[in-house]
């Protein structure tokens, strides 16, 4: 069906092409594929066209997702000694400290304990899409939901940058942090969210808030942002911050 | 965390770290990435530079050592030498950068210090379709981009990609024909790719 110089750009051809360059077509279809490229050369200038297009692709977005993974990194300023030596010494210290504190502990409660138990992500929105603007945000609640949480905070992060107003990514950009381990951005955004009293994720706020900031050891002001809620839920945690 | 992650990497085979990097898997970038920066910043750190100039420095080292080992312009005798090869690129690519900026800002060549040269080969500009390729996407609407990224950057079937974009299979197969034909009509507009 190809001629030298007639290829038809087809969506067939496009798809048989894709299926080369990613690896997936078997022995006699690769064959028959190497065999079409060696005798036409507008056959060979598409693939090649073809394969261009995919690693332009390909690098953009990689770009674009390696301040999602520099957002992980952990800040360590004491690296300097972390030999092996140091590490292995280092492990068997909080080996130790960890087996005296739960010893210790094991009776009593600590906000740690008040935070793993009580601490689930949000279940998310539903991902029906409406608007295209809609678009980025709901692709970001299929990576949370998949718990890809990094993916799902870069995404909304472009987002607030564009609709700072908008309480819903505040609120999820929140919960999103606490799941990541991150409580410090986590407060900071269930903050700005604490702010729009009118949300209709109020109480959900105050219930996340709280857990942010029982990670990071502030009780009592835990503590305030659950006084006077009226859920279950919130009222539950608040009594079990109490006891604390 | 750190810890674990160098643990990852260095029971995973080196054909299998390759061939995932290949198809672009996400776990496993991530932890490259976040494993060797460390190292990257002590040394531009020590070495004349700040924070942002070490991230800066480590993401180009980062693409490219991405970029090499798709292209099959990098292999390794051990599981470990990844993490070698990434620093390699990055030392190399600050020193270039020390290097022109001392040449810019004095009159004469400092003598003094002795620039290592590179014994890695680093594959520096892509060709230049796909640069030009690169400064499109970004033209494309919203939807389009994200198809073009499932299916490319993050490898997923069009089955998957359907149901992301709460669509059909077939009408997935065809956005991203029209897409990509699109992506290319945008490119051939730029004569020569020099804008």
């Amino acid at each position: 069906m190809d001629s030298n110089n007639q290829i038809e750009n087809t969506q067939a051809n496009q798809e048989l092409i894709d299926a080369y360059l990613l690896g997936k077509l078997d022995t006699d279809e690769l064959a028959e594929f190497n065999s079409r490229m060696d005798s036409s050369a507008a056959f060979r200038l598409m693939v090649e066209e073809q394969r261009a297009v995919m690693q332009g692709i390909e690098e953009q977005n990689l770009q674009n997702t390696l301040d999602a993974y520099h957002a992980e990194i952990k800040e360590d300023p004491q690296k300097k000694w972390l030999s092996r030596e140091w590490l292995a010494l280092a492990a068997s210290l909080v080996i130790l400290i960890g087996v005296s504190t739960w010893a210790i502990l094991n009776n009593s409660n600590s906000p740690e304990k008040v935070f793993s138990s009580n601490f689930k992500p949000d279940p998310g929105l539903p991902t029906t899409m409406g608007t295209s603007s809609d678009y980025d945000f709901y692709h970001g609640m299929v990576n949370y939901k998949r718990k890809e949480y990094a993916e799902a905070i870069h995404r909304w992060e472009s987002l607030y940058a564009a609709h700072p107003d908008n309480d819903t990514v505040v609120y999820f950009l929140g919960v999103a942090n606490l799941a990541n381990g991150n409580a410090r951005q986590a407060e900071k955004y269930l903050q700005l969210a604490k702010k729009e009293s009118k949300s209709v994720f109020s109480e959900e706020i105050r219930f996340y808030l709280a857990l942010a900031l029982l990670k990071g050891n502030k009780i009592e002001e835990a503590k305030t942002v659950l006084e006077n809620s009226e859920t279950a839920a919130n009222k539950l945690l608040l009594k079990e911050i109490e006891g604390l | 965390m750190q810890k674990q992650n160098i643990q990852k990497l260095d029971d995973l085979p080196f054909n299998r770290t390759v061939a995932l990097i290949k198809q672009n898997d996400a776990a496993t970038l991530k932890d490259l990435y976040i494993t060797n920066f460390a190292k990257v910043k002590r040394y531009v750190l020590k070495n004349s530079g700040n924070e942002q100039q070490a991230k800066d420095v480590y993401q180009e080292a980062f693409v490219a050592m991405w970029r090499n080992i798709k292209n099959d312009r990098f292999s390794a005798e051990s599981e470990t030498a990844i993490n070698g090869y990434l620093f390699q690129i990055a030392k190399y690519k600050w020193l270039d950068q020390v290097r022109s900026v001392k040449y810019k800002n004095t009159t004469f060549i400092n003598r003094d210090i002795e620039f290592e040269e590179p014994e890695i080969d680093i594959e520096e500009s892509n060709n230049k379709k796909v640069k030009i390729i690169m400064d499109c996407i970004g033209n494309l609407s919203e939807r389009c981009q994200t198809l073009l990224r499932l299916f490319y950057f993050e490898r997923k079937p069009y089955k998957e990609i359907a149901q992301i974009l709460e669509m059909d299979e077939a009408s997935a197969r065809n956005a991203k024909y029209r897409c990509q034909e699109q992506l290319k009509k945008m490119t051939q507009t730029i004569p020569n790719g020099l804008k």
